[in-house]
């Protein structure tokens, strides 16, 4: 059996939060150390850890996807690996020669050629001279640049240059190899040929962490995945597992930042209806707007007190449902003027598009003359609502048949995210809205 | 830690404050920071030093034409009388030239070495350069820098009819206990500094302070205040200007010893840096 080539054993990072706290404290360690005592490994004021007890063993060929929203400790963990940050807890044991692809193109001089860039660049990277100059033709021909190696790089376009440092880069043949986010880059010839050399190295046993915002990026080159978040490793193993941990947290986040920032941008409009709602002594039709271009109005006739989605099974209030699983919503009315012909009515926005559903009471069959005033709960069963993985916002609305206008709206009125199911890897397009099952055939013709 | 083990593989290790050996292993680290990086080293020289007469008509002369001017402003100011000159054995002109050329390797050596990390503070992000190579990288302008300083010391020793001895072409020699004085605090600006980003401008000046007690461009004996005497006396970095100044123009110095000691101190003092640099490495990269 081989030996692992990178073992990470408990690995913690801690950072300031602030400028003044990295001063004060890195001050601090520094006259620790010069005194002969470590730093202070526990968490202090004014710090955060960027990594927390991080572990994972890779065997050589193995390919590693690390997977994590922005600020999660990815690259924090990449640069620990490459030496460039020390770990605060923990050990890392790297067996092999190292290769980074953490930026293609590191230290270019664009007044120089790329010919002279190519021997700077392979220095910078840890080639010798001997090494760049016995590849110098095929880091060339891989960067398909031609008689323009000659050309000062300044004047390359921003493709030939990405693609100078991404050949010389993967041209060396590193027993493991951290790339960062670099395989996008060039034309799609240029990053298949990328893929095809990275895949080249990893069937020649190089061991392989990739880091990507890219589910498409890490399936393809990756077969095991590590996902973190606010330091922490919340799943480790498959790397389709990985992808959906990972697509299902983007939902959360996206769910719950647009919370707050409906918060934020809404608060005024909010604590004004409060205001006038105490003022009106609970009068709802002084409260509501009654023209558009606001989250919430109406005439006040009659108003949406809430909406939620509830689990299929418990009939509690959920965040979340999983692919496949039917969507219960709970909508309760309040009716202050008698309604007549009422039309209850909701639709659907997901991230990248509006109004992808709309659940219209008439559309599926319902009418009714007119509705008392009084307090209504309404209960919307979709058996399968076929959306993908992904957060999606809930308007809703009250009309009439004989009214052309809504006596009242509710924009983003609940949300929900439909989380991955664990039979099926979801991973083709992150804009696409629903999933159709189809019967595929494939014949050769001739 | 880096080590090659059974199988032939290079290992390397990373944990917390792993730098804990002693000051020879800092000599000795720094030794094979500094061979592995050579090429590196080599290649960012070259790099900074191509780079900057490109696109330039006169290209390389540039790099002699920039101090031949340099010194010929300070011939103009000689010979129309605004520099007054003191009595001495050197002529005034030779003595300001040698002494604040000689002086300049510490602010050059110490400005060099303590911004060398803040100035490829992208290498350190994105490559595996060790620290310390980057740190001394600049140090490589330097040599090309003593080369220059001697070309224009030589035409001011034709201008002024002076020839100087045999000593002169040991000038790199010479001035080597300055290159290690200011690279010893330059190692121990280039960490602290990366962390406390005023202490290294508050070093500068306090280095321009130093200037004013040592005798680089006046003569030790025209101060009348015994003070000052004293302080500069006192002071060792007078020894590592003046001993050379007056071995280069004269074959002769007095306080050799007092010299040598000093450069022994320099060395002990680059010791100290290293380790000093290697304990406090690891807290750059994220202040960076």
């Amino acid at each position: 059996m081989s030996k692992p080539s990178v073992v990470v054993e408990g690995v913690s990072k801690k950072f300031g939060l602030s400028l003044k706290s990295a001063l004060k404290y890195g001050l601090v360690d520094s006259c620790r150390r010069l005194v002969g005592r470590d730093s202070d490994h526990a968490l202090r004021a004014g710090e955060f850890w960027a990594l927390n007890d991080v572990s994972f063993s890779l065997e050589p060929g193995d390919a590693l996807g690390i997977m994590g929203v922005n600020g999660s400790g990815k690259t924090t963990l990449l640069r620990i690996l490459n030496g460039t940050y020390s770990p605060d807890m923990g050990r890392v044991t790297m067996r092999g020669r190292i290769g980074a692809l953490i930026a293609a193109g590191a230290g270019f001089s664009p007044m120089l050629s790329g010919r002279e860039n190519i021997y700077i660049s392979g220095t910078l990277l840890g080639m010798t001279p001997r090494e760049i100059h016995n590849k110098f033709d095929e880091i060339v021909a891989f960067a398909e640049l031609g008689d323009f190696i000659d050309m000062p790089v300044r004047n390359y376009s921003s493709g030939m240059g990405v693609r100078l440092g991404f050949a010389i880069a993967v041209i060396g043949t590193p027993e493991i190899l951290l790339v960062d986010e670099v395989l996008a880059v060039g034309d799609l010839n240029f990053q298949k040929k990328c893929f095809e050399r990275i895949h080249k190295l990893k069937s020649e046993g190089t061991t392989i962490l990739l880091v990507s915002h890219s589910p498409g990026a890490i399936w393809s080159v990756c077969d095991l995945g590590l996902f973190v978040d606010h330091g922490r490793v919340l799943v480790q193993g498959a790397v389709e597992d990985v992808v959906r941990a990972y697509d299902d947290q983007n939902s959360r986040n996206a769910k719950s930042s647009e919370a707050q920032f409906a918060i934020a941008v809404n608060g005024r409009e909010k604590r004004d209806e409060a205001a006038a709602k105490e003022s009106s002594d609970s009068d709802e039709s002084a409260s509501l707007t009654s023209d558009y271009g606001h989250t919430r109005g109406g005439t006040g006739d009659a108003v949406c007190l809430s909406v939620r989605v509830l689990s299929a099974s418990t009939g509690e209030p959920v965040e979340s449902i999983q692919f496949g699983e039917s969507l219960h919503l709970e909508y309760r009315y309040r009716v202050n003027k008698r309604l007549e012909f009422p039309i209850f009515r909701s639709s659907i926005d997901a991230v990248h598009y509006k109004f992808v559903v709309s659940l219209d009471s008439y559309e599926q069959g319902l009418a009714w003359d007119s509705l008392d005033p009084g307090e209504y709960v309404m209960h919307v069963h979709v058996a399968n609502p076929a959306l993908r993985p992904g957060m999606y916002r809930l308007n809703t609305s009250i009309a009439s048949r004989k009214v052309g206008v809504h006596t009242f709206y509710w924009l983003s009125a609940a949300s929900f995210v439909v989380t991955h199911p664990s039979d099926r890897f979801l991973y083709s397009n992150d804009k696409a809205i629903f999933f159709m099952p189809c019967s595929i055939t494939l014949q050769e013709t001739r | 830690m880096r080590y090659i083990d059974e199988d032939g593989f290079p290992v390397t290790i990373y944990q917390p404050n792993e730098v804990q050996g002693g000051v020879i292993w800092g000599l000795r680290q720094a030794y094979h920071d500094i061979v592995v990086s050579r090429h590196v080293i080599a290649r960012l020289f070259w790099r900074d030093f191509v780079a900057q007469f490109r696109q330039k008509i006169l290209g390389y002369f540039w790099a002699l034409l920039s101090p031949v001017l340099g010194i010929l402003s300070f011939l103009f100011l000689f010979f129309v009388g605004v520099l007054q000159p003191g009595q001495g054995e050197i002529p005034y002109m030779v003595y300001v030239l040698v002494g604040s050329t000689i002086w300049g390797c510490l602010p050059g050596a110490m400005g060099a070495v303590s911004g060398g990390l803040q100035a490829q503070a992208d290498l350190i992000m994105r490559t595996r350069i060790p620290k310390l190579a980057l740190a001394v990288s600049s140090l490589a302008g330097l040599i090309y820098g003593i080369l220059i300083s001697m070309i224009t010391m030589a035409i001011v020793f034709v201008v002024m009819g002076v020839t100087p001895t045999w000593w002169f072409l040991a000038y790199p020699l010479l001035i080597l206990p300055m290159v290690l004085l200011g690279t010893a605090v330059g190692l121990v600006l280039s960490v602290l500094g990366s962390i406390a980003r005023d202490l290294t401008p508050m070093a500068s000046q306090a280095l321009a302070l130093v200037m004013y007690i040592t005798p680089v461009i006046y003569l030790h004996s025209t101060i009348q205040n015994p003070f000052v005497k004293n302080l500069i006396d006192w002071n060792p970095i007078s020894y590592l200007v003046d001993v050379p100044r007056s071995l280069i123009c004269l074959g002769r110095a007095d306080n050799v010893d007092i010299f040598l000691s000093v450069s022994l101190g320099t060395m002990v003092l680059v010791i100290i840096g290293l380790r000093i640099f290697y304990l406090l490495e690891d807290l750059v990269a994220e202040r960076l």
